[in-house]
């Protein structure tokens, strides 16, 4: 696949949707030149972490985490003791066949601890949020959340097809005007009135300036 | 950024890495001696309450001893590696949190490091972009905001949120390779002790 700038550079601030984030994670893996440019973006965004003032640990700190290797080790918890591999003298040749893995490791230790961060669950566990399925012509497209605050969250069944995009438009006075396109299956509403009507049309991807196919499903907020 | 290398009778931050892989406990606690205050800083700008932030370091610290075997310095330094670990273990942290409304209007830019010497030249990259870019990363990687979150935020078109977002780091780049190369080449390894 390919990945463009601003995908890696989403992918370095931690903000693709899951769906996303992997494809761009298989994409490392198999792309030297991805990875050199991810490394320069991440030093990069480094300097915000290096812009702010120190702080200090909490007093006991270090102990507290020192303890916690220490009873995770003694109760044989697997992921805290060291693989076998730890033994291996480190970039030794006999490392070759493990270059593939190396990067999981390397750069995806953060993508292991990377929440499942499914935002469907999460506008659906949001204390008064209410959950809606969306349909058209009897098939369920996809669910609709309704948060207290106003917001509302639409999800999307299904991916859009290869090489196409959903794009969400808000309907005012029966004129379609571009509310921007999903990322990934989902699209988050915000500011729009009581009552509004929105519409999903499927266009190229980055959208069009007016939808250039019938929508797939019309709603009313 | 910390550029100066360790003392020579002190282990390089590779060399500590590598002696979590072989299992001492020591090497964990000093690489906690060295980056623990950047990493708790972080986590109070992130998280801004205290309570949950000590956790999240320990999860950070935690990760990176059980995957100091498979830590390669050609990917990353071992602080970015570190700070990259820590940075998703906050977001994780606060997207898990009950959702709070998005919030722009009350979003306040960091206030800059008072320290001259180690961390001036992150603070000139980051003070280098105009507000509107400053906003919209600072949006991104401290609150973990997507495109279309930004552009509801921001009232940009998605487009210009990535745009936005490539010309911060591009500006970002040119001053550290700029003041980076004048102070010398640690200064762009991000404080790696290699």
């Amino acid at each position: 696949m390919t990945v463009d700038r601003d995908q890696l550079i989403a992918y370095a601030l931690g903000i693709l949707p899951p769906a996303e984030e992997a494809r761009v994670q298989a994409a490392l893996e198999t792309s030297p030149e991805l990875r050199a440019t991810l490394r320069a973006e991440r030093e990069v965004l480094l300097a915000l972490t290096d812009a702010l003032p120190e702080v200090d640990p909490p007093a006991g700190a270090e102990d507290r985490l020192l303890a916690r290797l220490a009873s995770e080790r003694e109760a044989g918890t697997p992921a805290a003791a060291p693989s076998p591999r730890a033994a291996v003298p480190a970039r030794s040749t006999s490392w070759l066949p493990l270059a593939a893995l190396s990067l999981a490791a390397a750069l995806a230790l953060a993508f292991v601890v990377r929440p499942p961060a499914d935002p469907l669950q999460r506008y659906v566990q949001i204390p008064g949020a209410a959950t809606q399925a969306v349909t058209a012509n009897g098939n369920t497209l996809g669910q609709l959340v309704r948060m207290p605050d106003g917001r509302a969250y639409l999800h999307l069944s299904q991916p859009a097809s290869t090489g196409r995009a959903y794009q969400m438009w808000q309907v005012q006075a029966g004129v379609p005007v571009s509310l921007g396109v999903f990322e990934g299956q989902g699209f988050l509403l915000a500011g729009l009135p009581p009552g509004a009507t929105i519409a999903v049309s499927v266009e190229p991807p980055g959208g069009s300036p007016q939808p250039t196919t019938t929508p797939i499903l019309v709603q009313t907020l | 950024m910390t550029a100066e290398p360790p003392p020579a009778h002190e282990p390089t931050d590779d060399a500590l890495i590598q002696a979590m892989a072989g299992g001492h406990e020591d090497a964990l606690r000093e690489l906690h001696r060295r980056y623990a205050r950047l990493l708790y800083a972080l986590g109070y700008r992130m998280l801004r309450q205290r309570d949950d932030v000590e956790a999240c370091v320990q999860d950070a610290f935690m990760n990176a001893w059980r995957h100091a075997a498979r830590f390669d310095p050609t990917r990353a330094s071992v602080k970015t590696w570190l700070v990259s670990i820590a940075h998703h273990r906050f977001l994780q942290e606060l997207r898990d949190r009950p959702e709070t409304a998005l919030e722009l209007e009350d979003w306040d830019a960091p206030v800059p490091s008072a320290d001259p010497t180690d961390r001036i030249l992150a603070s000139r990259a980051v003070e280098g972009l105009d507000a509107p870019q400053r906003q919209l990363v600072e949006l991104a990687y401290y609150r973990g905001y997507s495109h279309s979150e930004l552009a509801t935020l921001t009232g940009l078109p998605i487009g210009t949120v990535k745009s936005r977002l490539r010309a911060a780091l591009e500006r970002m780049r040119g001053v550290l390779a700029r003041e980076g190369s004048a102070r010398g080449p640690d200064a762009l390894e991000g404080g790696e002790r290699a």
